[in-house]
């Protein structure tokens, strides 16, 4: 699939804005990233959500296609956030009494607790990628929280340890993934943002469990890692502390955040056979960037990275932006993508 | 298909500037479901006439002006503002209308708005 691509495809991280009347945008700025049930977002009554979610669905892929994304996705328009929509279909976790975790930012959170082996009661992505399959013609991207993610944002008190929680987590997800592909999921994707944030752990067993989500999937397999929603995260550092260590690992994509936080892009050179997902729409910045700025980004990535193996991205979900804002940005993304492009092709030519 | 399927959307629209009951309603199967999200859906075209009706009468004027139209296949969601005016005051409400057709009508009508603006604005 990726193969039919153009030079320098353009795609999103994951979500996109959902509407006012399907959630509570000020309820859903005002807090952070919700990691256990936060129904009290949603505007739609439960016997009708469902139907909603579809229609949000239909609008988020509409406007992806509109602004000339190669690669769209669904806009995580049915997730509360792009972590806590799989606990409720596992057994093994105690949703009605949550634990608590320390997010990046340091803070006490509540997370899923775990409370026994982790299973799957049923699946969730297969008929959300067979809707959004039925929606596009575009190749489509599918993401699912990463076990390691998974694991550091849960209260274990079953496994021996957290590396075995991690494969626990890292099997069910697994099973989505087989699914989703099967549904027509051109592209799965695992979001790990935690790998950036507890690096020392990553290196024990993040790449173990990566490897075992991704067991038997076809590739593009994508591993997105980032600083943290620039919503949440506003001073970012401007290197990752685990990111080659992702070159040993069985995913064939590395998506990465690089706008916002000025990344030397010399670091993808210790990522020679991956293709580079580059975060190219800094979305801390309340402006929109031009097709210029766009353009730019992506070629301090190739002075790097062969073209062939560049992706432009946002930097991270678009999840907390204003609409507007969002697509004018993935305009600009698919503007300045094109127009390096015409370049590297008038070069080739 | 979309493109037909748009026209009808786009006149369905414009119909009901017009306060037409019989022109809105030729618009609609037998079969159609409205649905305004915050409240119950209506089913069928009985219950959906005597609410049109009823909202047509309660206004002096209507206009549904499409700010962003997309389509695919048999579905066509618009985004707009919804304009009502009576005894002189004027109010604005923005919505997502999304519209399943087949057979050259619209079988499937969901609104989605606001109930509080609504209420802000217009209740209030």
């Amino acid at each position: 699939m990726a193969g039919e691509l153009p030079l320098i495809a353009t795609t999103v991280v994951g979500s996109y804005p959902q509407p006012e009347w399907l959630v509570d945008r000020d309820a859903l700025l005002a807090g952070g990233v919700p990691r256990v049930g936060m129904p009290g977002l949603w505007r739609v009554p439960p016997a009708w959500l469902e139907r909603a979610q579809d229609d949000a669905v239909r609008l988020a892929a509409r406007d992806m296609e509109r602004a000339g994304i190669d690669v769209v996705s669904d806009g995580e328009a049915r997730r509360e956030s792009y972590f806590n929509w799989l606990a409720p279909a596992l057994t093994g976790i105690d949703l009605e009494r949550p634990g608590l975790g320390v997010s990046r930012t340091g803070k006490p959170t509540p997370v899923p607790r775990v409370v026994g082996p982790i299973g799957r009661v049923r699946p969730v992505l297969a008929s959300q990628v067979a809707f959004l399959k039925a929606q596009t013609e575009r190749p489509i991207k599918i993401t699912v929280p990463g076990p390691f993610t998974l694991t550091s944002l849960a209260q274990n008190e079953h496994y021996a340890d957290a590396p075995s929680l991690a494969m626990a987590f890292a099997a069910v997800v697994n099973d989505e993934l087989r699914e989703a592909r099967a549904a027509g999921a051109d592209f799965v994707q695992l979001d790990e943002p935690y790998l950036q944030a507890w690096p020392d752990r990553a290196r024990e067993y993040g790449i173990a469990a990566i490897d075992r989500a991704l067991d038997g999937i076809a590739a593009p397999t994508v591993v997105h890692l980032c600083f943290g929603y620039a919503h949440t995260v506003r001073d970012k550092p401007s290197g990752y502390s685990f990111l080659p260590e992702l070159e040993r690992s069985r995913a064939t994509h590395v998506s990465i955040e690089a706008a916002q936080p000025r990344l030397d892009c010399a670091v993808l050179r210790a990522l020679p056979s991956k293709t580079i997902v580059l975060g190219a729409l800094d979305l801390g910045d309340a402006g929109v960037e031009t097709a210029d700025v766009v353009a730019d980004r992506i070629r301090r990535a190739l002075a790097h990275v062969g073209a062939e193996r560049l992706i432009a991205a946002p930097d991270c979900g678009m999840k907390y932006l204003p609409r507007a804002r969002a697509f004018a940005k993935l305009e600009a993304l698919v503007a300045g993508a094109r127009r390096v492009r015409a370049e590297l092709t008038r070069e080739v030519g | 298909m979309s493109a037909d399927s748009e026209r009808l959307v786009r006149d369905f629209c414009a119909t009901w500037r017009k306060k037409n009951l019989d022109a809105i309603m030729a618009f609609l199967s037998d079969e159609c479901v409205h649905h305004n999200m915050p409240i119950k859906p209506l089913v069928g075209k009985t219950a959906v006439r005597e609410f049109v009706a009823d909202f047509i009468s309660r206004w002096d004027t209507i206009e549904f002006e499409i700010q962003h139209l997309a389509s695919g296949g048999d579905v066509v969601m618009t985004e707009r503002i919804d304009r009502f005016a009576r005894a002189g005051k004027s109010f604005e409400l923005p919505v997502a209308g999304v519209f399943e057709i087949a057979h050259g009508r619209i079988v499937a009508w969901r609104d989605y708005w606001d109930l509080e603006t609504w209420k802000a604005r217009v209740v209030g």
